[in-house]
């Protein structure tokens, strides 16, 4: 009996960590689970956006019949009207290119319309609020854009625009905007526009013709030869191997590696970039003389010595030394004033400052636009050598002899890298303190 | 034998808890791969639809909202444009204009052939991708979808045309003036996929495949050829 008793213990005792084990064992399998592998595709959805709308009945939102849908579905039948309706919350009907429009005849967002019954009323009457409930602002949702669809122009990219010995900018990529200009005390300063966007989508067409099956639904293509390898593969070749001359209708083809990589674009590298200047290192150690004394005698005695003393006297601490002679006392007089202040100024380098507008938001394909480009010293004092620089992207094209510059400067075109034009102003005049410059030039957008 | 059953049992406890904490610390493999990988393992000879399917099941539109994507269709002198309305088309407009929703393939008629009396082309476009233009502009600048003489005359003998219809990308746009027809095609040979192409030049927006395929006669059959019959919003031009 007591053995058996201390069996059932020790099966109590064993039994609570497996059960402990078999529940974490389970556990382990529903988290991992969650965790692992994705439910049908609706793990990246969790975190989407709930729709706003409730289902509301079709008859609900009364869209103006141009905006309305073409569907070739069958229509349905009249569902009943809940009678219970969501207070608060309307159902955005079809509306062509817009995310955010909300068709309401009568600009009601809540109360008595949001079913879509207006019975004559006006927005006021829609709109009162019931009583003790206050319906949170519904903020539209940002705009998305793509960078893709906008033409820019200006500012100054990495790696930032400089001026070489000879002259020349380098680090000036397409679509930069930048001055350089000489301040009173000789640098040279360069200053980048801002940038300026357009909206301006350009699209593009990437055609294959192909041959193609005779027959319902299959637009694959079939037989067609397709190279394998860097060479190909001569079909023709004689060969002992009498061949059927059956087409095939399945062709077997290898992918080279080069379409198995990443399709990522990738980011191309324009240069490399060099030092600015680099200065005769070896000058250094041309100076250096080498002394090497294999044997002592007694005339070099003073010669360590002295060197020695040097060398003490540099170590330490004590190397600077004054001697002071006919000091006179100090007297301490109290009523001394401060006879005149003198005030030196020395004022800062000039500085410039450019702003690059554009006269249109949006441009279509052959439009053109006017940009325009305002330079004003900002600094304290006058600048000299101004240099105004825009190097235009590929998409825009200057318009010949459309510049103006509110000052006298001589103007250059140059064929860039993006296949368009560089365009460069050299101002002829100083820039006093506060003045300013406007340029206008025009481009076409191709 | 007492005094190392407890034991026993508390370390299995602590090897099950941590495996259950690193296990819940563990990241997802998919955490690690790049959201916008292009088009992996898709190719231009797809069938129609298969792209834009593929792109919203990986999250380029997700929640799919409803948006009709303006589009225009532009083509040689006389030839006309129309769009499938309840199994049927009508009469057709030589720059006709629609919003079109994204993810869905669309079958459309192309009459007015030049040099071909009474030929007909019914074509498809799948819209893969969508524009984000500012408010208000956005049938200002619709997507083009344009057809050239070399696409018809092609069709007409039988061939395939594969149109991919991407969005450019400024830094890298090609210096040359849209032709009066529209964008003006790169061709590519047949060894070469035209989607990975579009790929390293822009954004894909739109896929236009030209065949010689004729509507069916057997009604069961339409709904294949229309793709389902999606729905498209019309666009009238204004007033003058």
């Amino acid at each position: 009996m007591i053995a058996l008793a201390e069996n059932l213990q020790r099966v109590r005792m064993a039994g609570v960590p497996t059960v402990c084990a078999w529940m974490l064992m389970g556990l382990v399998i529903v988290t991992s689970g969650c965790a692992g592998l994705p439910l049908n595709g609706q793990r990246g959805q969790a975190d989407a956006v709930a729709p706003v709308s409730p289902p509301v009945p079709e008859t609900a939102a009364t869209a103006p019949a141009s905006a309305r849908p073409v569907t070739t579905v069958a229509p349905t039948p009249p569902q009943p009207i809940n009678q219970i309706a969501q207070v608060g919350f309307r159902r955005s009907a079809v509306h062509v290119g817009d995310d955010n429009y909300v068709t309401d005849d009568c600009g009601c967002s809540y109360g008595p319309c949001a079913v879509g019954d207006c019975g004559g009323q006006s927005c006021a009457t829609c709109n009162q609020r019931p009583q003790g409930y206050a319906m949170p602002a519904m903020t539209p949702p940002p705009w998305i854009y793509d960078p893709q669809e906008f033409l820019c122009d200006g500012g100054d990219q990495s790696p930032d625009a400089a001026l070489t010995i000879d002259d020349r900018i380098i680090g000036l990529q397409t679509e930069d905007t930048v001055t350089h200009y000489t301040t009173e005390s000789g640098d040279i300063e360069f200053a980048a526009s801002n940038r300026v966007c357009v909206y301006s989508p350009r699209f593009g067409n990437v055609r294959r013709i192909t041959g193609a099956l005779q027959g319902d639904g299959a637009i694959g293509v079939s037989g067609v030869i397709r190279p394998v390898g860097p060479q190909g593969v001569n079909y023709d070749l004689p060969g002992l191997v009498v061949r059927d001359s059956v087409e095939v209708d399945h062709a077997e083809f290898t992918r080279r590696i080069d379409s198995m990589r990443d399709r990522n674009r990738g980011v191309r590298i324009e240069r490399v970039q060099q030092l600015h200047l680099a200065s005769d290192v070896l000058t250094v150690l041309a100076g250096i003389q080498n002394f090497s004394i294999s044997e002592l005698d007694e005339s070099l005695i003073a010669m360590l010595e002295k060197h020695a003393v040097a060398a003490n006297v540099w170590l330490t601490e004590e190397s600077v030394e004054v001697e002071i002679q006919d000091l006179a006392p100090p007297v301490l007089t109290r009523d001394q004033k401060v006879d005149a202040l003198v005030v030196y100024e020395f004022p800062d380098d000039g500085r410039l400052n450019l702003i690059k507008i554009a006269d249109k938001q949006h441009a279509a394909i052959g439009d053109t636009i006017t940009f325009a480009l305002r330079l004003q010293n900002v600094g304290d004092s006058a600048v000299s050598g101004v240099v105004v620089t825009d190097n235009l992207t590929t998409r825009l094209e200057y318009v010949a002899d459309s510049q103006t510059a509110s000052i006298d400067a001589d103007f250059e075109t140059k064929v860039n890298d993006a296949s368009s034009s560089q365009l460069i102003w050299r101002l002829k005049e100083t820039l006093a303190v506060g003045d300013s410059v406007t340029i206008e030039f025009k481009c076409r957008v191709r | 034998m007492l005094s190392s059953s407890p034991l026993r049992s508390s370390m299995l406890l602590l090897l099950i808890a941590g495996c259950v904490s690193s296990i819940a610390m563990a990241a997802d493999p998919s955490d690690y791969l790049s959201p916008r990988a292009g088009h992996p393992l898709f190719t231009g000879d797809m069938p129609a639809g298969a792209i834009a399917a593929t792109r919203q099941a990986m999250g380029h539109q997700q929640p799919p909202p409803v948006y009709y994507q303006p589009v225009k269709f532009q083509g040689p002198p006389g030839v006309r444009f129309s769009l499938a309305q309840y199994g049927s088309f009508e009469e057709g407009e030589s720059d006709l204009m629609a919003g079109l929703m994204i993810g869905q393939v669309y079958r459309f008629r192309v009459t007015g052939l030049p040099r071909a009396e009474g030929a007909e082309l019914y074509p498809t476009i799948e819209m893969v991708d969508r524009t984000y233009p500012p408010p208000g502009l956005a049938t200002t600048y619709p997507i083009p979808i344009n057809l050239d003489e070399d696409d018809i005359l092609a069709a007409l003998e039988g061939r395939l045309v594969t149109r991919v219809i991407y969005l450019e990308d400024p830094q890298t746009a090609v210096p040359l003036a849209e032709g009066p027809n529209g964008p003006i095609a790169f061709d590519v040979p047949e060894y070469q996929d035209p989607l990975e192409v579009a790929d390293l030049r822009g954004r894909t927006v739109a896929i236009l495949r030209v065949g010689s395929l004729a509507p069916p006669r057997a009604e069961v059959l339409k709904a294949q050829f229309f793709f389902g019959h999606p729905s498209w919003a019309p666009i009238f031009k204004p007033n003058p």
